[in-house]
């Protein structure tokens, strides 16, 4: 059950949480949901570095945790209360959420066809996780399409940084600490500076709106 | 033995659905807080009804008379063909998941027939309605079975109860989200609030079951418990089946029969308590659930690719 | 000299200067003290720039911090870039933001990021130039988008704040699919390769090209392509270029037009060599030049198209990084020079042309171009660059941009590519169009009447008349060492050290090619 099968099976999980992270009806939840997604991603990492035997992995497994199941969220949180109860914040999507499923499984399978073609055996063994971390980069996309809200659009971004952090782990364990604390600190500043971008696009034009923010066209 | 064992779930299962529903309708009164009828008052309903001469409508032929009984036939077959006591089928044949999608769409087929059969404006809407929803959810469920089929390698439902009660069934989180998938495509062909939509007594008076009475009618109720029974004990059958026998001697069977009760009668109590929680779906939107159950379904399948 | 010290001295400096701003306080601190700090990184950027830039082209590559930071000829050139137009840009911002401060539309804690984030901005670009390691070269690109999100949205109107959400979004999308690229370079390097730690590298990589898998780099290639391609401003995925470069303030739309999109080149040219080591140069070339024919012509309809000045201005950046496209598409030596050429010209005539969009824009306060009339009555020295920099922006000798876009016509032809010059002849001429519509409505013509006459201030013209004084220069007469430093670039470009030793003259080469084909078709008539 442990090794290669152990992440494939938490990849699955990643899927099936970042779903539920493009479902959520409100931002907390939708928060809340991606905490839950990081600690599978975190456990992905984990367990790839215990297959691996990188110990490169093991503490960027950690580092992980620290950012992206704690910090990250806690910033969209306090974003979400800084914007105010202001309810734009949870503007319903754009495609009936409930299409987004069928959607979802149709850009796996897409990744999986593409992903099929490479033959790398850092990555061979665990294939359908490399196919789930390229189809995460889609689903952050469809999300950031999708969502009406700004705030929710966030979390897309932040589905895409997980999916390359994945794909990172699965192709490069072996690469310097160095490079993937750059990458994780690349992936804070920016949540930071899009959620500083959310609040003062509250703060000065009082809408979340993305079909509000349409003027700059032609 | 086996023809002894499916004539035994035959006939259990046909005795068990009045007691089904009258716990059902038992449950719900006491979460409204009101007494409610007895939980057998099903079988005196049925009992009475089939004394009681049978008045049929000036224009209906002879599809609404030969309606009730296929209705009925059609879950008793469907009923001795699962695996329920034993983690292989009775009767083998029925046990083909292509049998049973027939067979789960013959009756619906009949009804609605016989729902545009009668003179009556109301049994013509819930028939409609009734096709509406076969078109919705037939299409996840038979994606749900069809992903087993290929995870298990054959398309009888006792291998597959057999498989994953081995834990063999493989990729195993294609598993696990088909029997997500199955279990919500059941509770809407179960017809339960939110998606009771061809009974629906508050809005079209019982629908198609308004132009029956007597033998007929009784027939038809006695078919419509049936259903719901056996649509779960089709979710049970295949992803729970923890408990079923898997030799066939005789103590083992009625642990296995036992087991199958409580695991049923645990099911129901879940969807008692889901159906009064909730209202019934306009059927307008009904699209919408059913889609999400459909992204599931083919989640599954993309797993069940992927070999997640 | 310890040039590798002198090259942390340079990454050093901005940072520092950034941080200094940061942590001053916005209100106590007049704003001439930020404009001092901005000033010192700023001539320090200068001078010590310039001199690794001299040092690369006459000397040898430069390495740093191991082999974490490279400059070799081809950096060499895009650093110079930013050696120049920075200061330039940087100095023009003092009395663009001086006159923002009298106007009301920044406070001083804007001031203060403004000035903190343009210091940040030069340091990521120079970061991406100089990196070596491929993923830290991702993470500067990431940086950079991070670092102009807030010199985007400075001012605090809608609008503005709308094209930052669109630029940061976008970008960052784009880019992170670039990642996707660099790490399966990374992978299949690390595969290769007999130390995997060394596979980070650009340098070590190179040498191990022709061993990695084929369909492995041709989807890097492609990811890569169009990841870096969207910060690059490449058709279709240009959508944030028109918004983001016009709501930003001039100076930073002169930075982000003229130097930004080069780096972005620079990291595509990167992989464009891999890959060209690895599957030869047709594929590379195809998928250059169908980018970059997609962006020149469209590009080229929608400058026709607009009434924003600075949009127009904009637009006309995505076609001129599409004729770069087309030009590394054609390929050869002749197209490779072309494309750096076209590089080196765009960026110093697109940084004047914003800057001068700038002192328009402190006269008439509005960017809409039907407003704008008369420009060489109202501010007389201001119209006569704001003529000269459109003449130079269409292409018309003895400007730069003239010298490049005959290379490529040159090299198209030589190439015999008849199809992809004809296209963009037609949308060079649609340009050549749309700027001289541009002279006769808003340069030429009455003045509107509440317009005070009377120039801007020399500050704000000193720039210009440097970017235009070298735009000059590189059309008239290519001074002897930068022509040799874009026939050292245009080497490394084609890999011409592990294929052929160094024979003579690369633009000898490259003329020869031309008369040869000259003298085939002669044979054939």
């Amino acid at each position: 059950m442990f090794g290669y099968p152990l992440v494939n099976v938490l990849g699955a999980c990643l899927i099936i949480t970042s779903m539920m992270v493009v479902l959520a009806r409100t931002g907390r939840a939708a928060a809340c949901l991606y905490s839950l997604q990081s600690l599978v991603l975190v456990g992905v990492l984990a367990s790839l570095g215990a297959v691996t035997g990188s110990t490169e992995l093991f503490t960027w497994s950690a580092t992980a945790f620290a950012t992206k199941v704690v910090l990250v969220p806690a910033i969209l949180l306090y974003t979400l209360k800084k914007i105010g109860s202001d309810a734009q914040a949870d503007l319903p999507p754009r495609m009936n959420p409930m299409k987004s499923v069928a959607l979802v499984a149709v850009e796996v399978f897409v990744c999986f066809v593409v992903v099929s073609g490479i033959d790398l055996p850092t990555a061979d063994a665990a294939l359908p996780t490399l196919a789930v971390s390229l189809a995460h980069f889609f689903i952050g996309l469809t999300c950031i399409v999708i969502q009406r809200s700004i705030f929710k659009q966030i979390f897309g971004y932040c589905l895409m940084e997980n999916g390359s952090h994945v794909t990172l782990a699965l192709l490069a364990p072996q690469a310097p600490e160095l490079v993937e604390i750059g990458v994780a600190t690349d992936a804070i500043f920016a949540v930071i500076i899009l959620a500083v971008l959310v609040c003062r696009m509250a703060r000065y034009t009082h809408t979340l709106d993305a079909d509000d923010l349409c003027e700059l066209k032609g | 033995m086996s023809i002894v064992v499916a004539l035994l779930q035959a006939v259990l299962l046909v005795a068990l659905a009045p007691l089904v529903s009258g716990i059902a309708r038992k449950i719900r009164a006491k979460m409204h807080a009101r007494e409610g009828a007895s939980a057998l008052q099903d079988y005196y309903d049925l009992a009475k009804l089939w004394h009681r001469c049978e008045v049929r409508e000036g224009g209906s032929g002879l599809v609404s008379r030969a309606m009730p009984p296929v209705f009925l036939g059609c879950f008793i077959l469907i009923a001795a063909g699962l695996p329920l006591a034993m983690q292989a089928c009775p009767i083998p044949i029925l046990g083909d998941i292509i049998t049973i999608l027939y067979l789960m769409a013959l009756p619906r087929f009949m009804f609605s027939l016989a729902s545009i059969d009668s003179a009556g404006s109301y049994t013509a809407i819930g028939g409609i309605r009734e096709l509406l929803v076969g078109v919705l959810v037939e299409p996840s469920l038979m994606l749900v079975l069809f992903v087993m089929a290929v995870a298990v390698g054959s398309t009888n439902v006792g291998i597959m109860a057999n498989a994953v009660a081995t834990l063999q069934a493989y990729p195993m989180v294609a598993v696990v989200v088909a029997a997500v998938a199955c279990a919500m495509a059941c509770y809407i062909e179960m017809g339960k609030l939110p998606f009771d939509l061809a009974e629906a007594e508050q809005e079209i008076q019982e629908g198609p079951l308004a132009a029956y009475s007597g033998p007929s009618l009784a027939m038809l109720k006695l078919g419509v418990s049936l259903k719901q029974l056996v649509v779960a004990s089709l979710f049970v059958a295949i992803f729970v089946p923890f408990g079923a026998a898997a030799a066939a001697g005789p103590l083992d069977i009625l642990i296995g029969f036992i087991v199958y009760l409580v695991k049923v009668l645990v099911v129901f109590l879940l969807a008692s308590v889901i159906e009064n929680s909730v209202m019934r779906v306009r059927y307008k939107l009904l699209g919408r659930y059913t889609w999400f159950v459909v992204g599931i379904a083919s989640l599954s399948l993309v797993f069940l690719v992927i070999g997640i | 000299m310890d040039y590798s010290l002198l090259l942390l001295v340079l990454l050093g400096c901005p940072v520092a200067a950034a941080l200094l701003i940061a942590v001053l306080p916005a209100k106590a601190v007049p704003r001439s003290a930020y404009e001092a700090i901005h000033v010192v990184s700023l001539l320090g950027v200068a001078t010590c720039g310039l001199a690794l830039v001299v040092a690369a082209f006459t000397g040898s590559d430069i390495f740093a911090l191991g082999e974490w930071f490279h400059l070799d000829g081809l950096s060499a050139l895009f650093l110079a870039l930013i050696a120049v137009i920075g200061p330039c840009t940087g100095i023009y911002s003092l009395p663009y933001v001086a006159h923002d401060v009298a106007e009301g539309k920044l406070g001083p804690s804007q001031v203060k990021q403004y000035y903190a984030f343009f210091n940040l901005f030069i340091f990521s670009m120079i970061l991406a130039v100089t990196s070596n390691n491929i993923i830290m070269m991702w993470v500067s690109v990431e940086a950079t988008t991070l670092s102009t999100v807030f010199l985007v949205g400075v001012y605090r109107t809608k609008l503005a704040l709308e094209a930052a959400w669109k630029y940061v979004i976008v970008c960052t999308a784009g880019v992170a699919f670039g990642l996707f690229g660099t790490l399966l370079v990374y992978a299949n390097a690390a595969d290769v390769m007999a130390d995997a730690h060394q596979a980070v590298f650009w340098t070590s990589i190179l040498p191990n090209a022709p061993l990695m898998d084929h369909s492995l780099m041709m989807i890097a290639f492609v990811f890569a392509a169009i990841g870096f391609g969207t910060k690059a401003g490449l058709f279709p995925m240009h959508t944030w270029l028109p918004d983001a470069h016009s709501e930003a303030p001039s100076p930073v739309s002169g930075l982000l037009s003229g130097v930004l999109l080069k780096c972005a080149i620079l990291i595509i040219l990167r992989f464009y060599i891999l890959a060209a080591a690895n599957v030869g140069d047709d594929f590379p070339q195809l998928i250059m030049m169908i980018l970059g024919v997609l962006s020149v012509c469209y590009a080229a309809f929608e400058v026709y198209k607009q009434n924003d000045l600075k949009r127009k201005l904009a637009y006309s950046s995505c076609e001129n990084v599409g004729l770069i496209a087309v030009c590394f598409g054609i390929g050869g030596p002749l197209g490779i020079i072309a494309g750096l050429v076209h590089c080196v010209a765009h960026g110093l005539t697109k940084a004047f042309m914003f800057c001068l969009s700038g002192n328009v824009m402190m006269k008439y306060h509005t960017r809409d171009l039907s407003k704008i009339k008369g420009i060489v009555s109202v501010a007389p020295v201001t119209g006569v660059l704001f003529i000269l920099g459109c003449l130079a922006l269409a292409g018309f000798p003895p400007f730069a941009m003239f010298v490049s876009e005959m290379f490529m016509i040159l090299a198209g032809v030589a190439a015999r590519c008849w199809w992809a010059v004809a296209l963009v002849l037609v949308a060079l001429v649609v340009v050549i169009m749309a700027l001289v519509h541009m002279i006769t409505g808003s340069a030429l013509g009455r003045a509107p009447e509440g317009v005070k006459r009377g120039d801007v201030s020399p500050l704000a013209l000193v720039p210009e008349v440097v970017l235009l004084a070298l735009v000059v220069l590189l059309g008239v007469a290519l001074p002897g060492p930068l022509a040799g430093s874009i026939e050292e670039a245009s080497a490394i470009v084609l890999n011409y050290e592990s294929e052929n030793p160094v024979n003579g003259s690369l633009f000898d080469e490259a003329m020869a090619a031309l008369a040869v084909q000259e003298e085939v078709e002669e044979v054939v008539e």
